[in-house]
């Protein structure tokens, strides 16, 4: 698909009912592997990957009339990708186990390892394996701005964090990752 | 940071392509779209028999209730004495209480 447009240009399409669904599928293909990445990594599951990515296109298609722009479209279609996420990890981890339990770490590591490709390196797997101890909100702040390399403010935007909180988040989480790698690393 | 970079980069150890994502998003957005239209038509198919079985259930209340209700109030003053029935049924002392009152319980009218 040729989509080579801005997000000012992106969202004029949208606001365009003949031009809303040819832009929406320019807005996927311009975003949509970051958000399937973003998904995959808090998720573990690819089928609860798939699901949740599924769910985001439909929340972002459905609620298009509501964005009033007040953030980036980009801001606005990952947090709705995060919540899904979010909901997709609830549900499969019980609704009423807290999301920063250990258990719900010990149910993702085993979905790593039986999805795990056998070509990965073992340190990329440790490095995963290292993420899923995280507490949930850690592991999120630091997918952000490990892997999609967000600034604060914007994870701030989507997760609803001060930026104080984030970088202390981010801060813990890199700790924690690199212990887990100097003590199990061979 | 460049020291976890060094050590595990940014790579997943997953097994899926970038070709296999780019059609995962591209059928996830045609189903959306396709999704969307289906919600309409269903929305249009239920609301106009759901405004017809509301209306009709209104109407048809209203039609019960009238047909309960009609003949009470005739009923009712069919059924009630006349006043001489009235009057001849109450005692004496009955009736003089009816009928004898001080000029002082009159309220006094004001314009």
């Amino acid at each position: 698909m040729n989509c080579k447009y801005s997000e000012s240009e992106l969202m004029g399409m949208l606001r365009n009912p003949t031009e809303r669904e040819r832009g929406f599928r320019c807005l996927l293909d311009a975003y949509g592997n970051k958000l399937y990445w973003h998904i995959r990594r808090m998720v573990v599951s690819r089928e609860d990957a798939e699901d949740a990515m599924q769910e985001t296109s439909i929340k972002i298609f459905s609620k298009l009339d509501s964005f009033k722009g007040e953030s980036s479209l980009f801001t606005w279609v990952y947090s709705i990708a995060t919540n899904e996420a979010l909901q997709v990890l609830r549900r499969r981890c019980g609704l009423f186990r807290s999301l920063d339990g250990e258990g719900v770490g010990e149910i993702l590591r085993e979905t790593l390892y039986a999805e795990t490709d056998m070509d990965a390196s073992s340190a990329e797997v440790l490095f995963q394996e290292a993420l899923l101890k995280l507490p949930t909100q850690q592991r999120l702040a630091f997918n952000m701005r490990y892997y999609d390399e967000l600034p604060y403010e914007e994870i701030s935007e989507i997760t609803g964090k001060n930026v104080s909180t984030l970088k202390s988040n981010y801060h813990f989480a890199v700790e924690k990752i690199k212990n887990h790698i100097k003590e199990n690393a061979i | 940071m460049k020291g976890l970079e060094e050590f595990a980069g940014k790579r997943m150890p997953y097994r899926e392509g970038d070709e296999y994502v780019s059609r995962l998003i591209a059928d996830s957005a045609e189903r959306a779209i396709a999704g969307a239209a289906v919600v309409r038509q269903r929305r249009a198919a239920v609301i106009l028999p759901r405004l017809i079985a509301v209306a009709a259930a209104m109407a048809l209340a209203v039609l019960v209730f009238t047909a309960l209700n009609k003949d009470s109030d005739y009923e009712s003053y069919r059924k009630s004495p006349t006043l001489s029935e009235v009057l001849s049924s109450m005692s004496d002392e009955s009736l003089m209480c009816v009928s004898s009152y001080e000029i002082e319980d009159i309220p006094e009218y004001e314009e």
